[in-house]
């Protein structure tokens, strides 16, 4: 869980850093939908991604009867999705909100190996 | 006298060969009476039988829809009987509902095989995998999206949340 956390904060400071368009009020991430299909990984902020002017990416995920969904679409059409129905994953995904950082990894299978979300300040809110 | 011997002892070998004959056609008669008697004894007792079974029967109604009583000795024939006709019940119930259960796993499967078919998931296809799955627990449920994950990650289906027109 370390490792993703540091991952999360490297790839948020990434995002900060290349894909940050302003900072109008305090520090904020801006982060676009990347997918990796290396590391089978997707992630995004919820809000910058619905700011975008562009209507094809997108990211997020839901939870219905103990199933879990997450899927994200970047801005070059790429796709990925995982499934899950583990109880923490799940927790995980109630935790979202529209600003939530959200990154989430898949298995071959199409199961998610983890999903972690940050609800910072850094979030840009959703307009 | 030998002309007349010889036909003394014709009369006399016809005469054993007649007695022989009716004798034997009333034992066949006797016989014929005494499997005559039995078979009606047979039947008279099939018919007691079935009276006791119709009778049976009629109880076995009247237990079905009669609550079990207080006062009922805790292993009485009736008890048993109802409990019997519990555990098939029970059973009966199982089954259906094992079937259902199936019925809705084979379902999910399907709204997943006509998806990657179609290469497209979208609202008429996400209502249609709830409904169908619905009962169903998250693991089972699970089980069936990661197939449409793992086809998504493939490239083989799109998900398209426009609404299809009408």
């Amino acid at each position: 869980m370390n490792r993703y956390r540091l991952g999360l904060c490297a790839l948020g400071f990434a995002g900060a850093l290349l894909a940050s368009t302003a900072a109008l009020a305090g520090f904020r991430i801006a982060q676009q939908v990347v997918i990796s299909d290396a590391g089978r990984l997707a992630n995004g902020v919820l809000s910058y991604v619905s700011n975008t002017p562009d209507t094809t990416q997108y990211i997020g995920c839901y939870s219905l009867s103990g199933l879990g969904i997450c899927s994200a679409k970047d801005k070059t059409g790429l796709l990925r999705s995982c499934a899950t129905s583990d109880p923490e994953l799940l927790a995980v995904i109630r935790s979202l909100n529209g600003d939530s950082y959200l990154i989430f990894w898949w298995d071959t299978n199409g199961r998610c190996s983890n999903i972690e979300v940050d609800n910072a300040s850094y979030s840009p809110p959703k307009s | 006298m030998k002309q007349v011997a010889i036909v003394a002892m014709l009369i006399f070998a016809a005469a054993t060969v007649a007695t022989l004959l009716i004798q034997s056609s009333r034992e066949r008669a006797a016989r014929f009476e005494q499997a005559r008697s039995q078979h009606e004894e047979l039947t008279r007792r099939l018919a007691r039988l079935e009276q006791m079974l119709a009778a049976m029967r009629a109880d076995r109604r009247d237990a079905t829809h009669t609550t079990v009583s207080e006062g009922l000795p805790s292993g009485s024939a009736s008890t048993r009987e109802r409990s019997t006709q519990d555990a098939t019940a029970a059973a009966g119930a199982d089954a259906r509902k094992i079937a259902e259960h199936s019925e809705r796993i084979q379902a999910g499967n399907a709204a997943v095989d006509h998806a990657i078919q179609a290469g497209r998931w979208g609202p008429a296809e996400i209502a249609a995998f709830g409904s169908a799955t619905s009962g169903l627990s998250g693991e089972e449920r699970a089980d069936i999206m990661v197939r449409l994950s793992a086809a998504i990650n493939a490239d083989q289906v799109q998900l398209d949340m426009r609404p299809r027109p009408q």
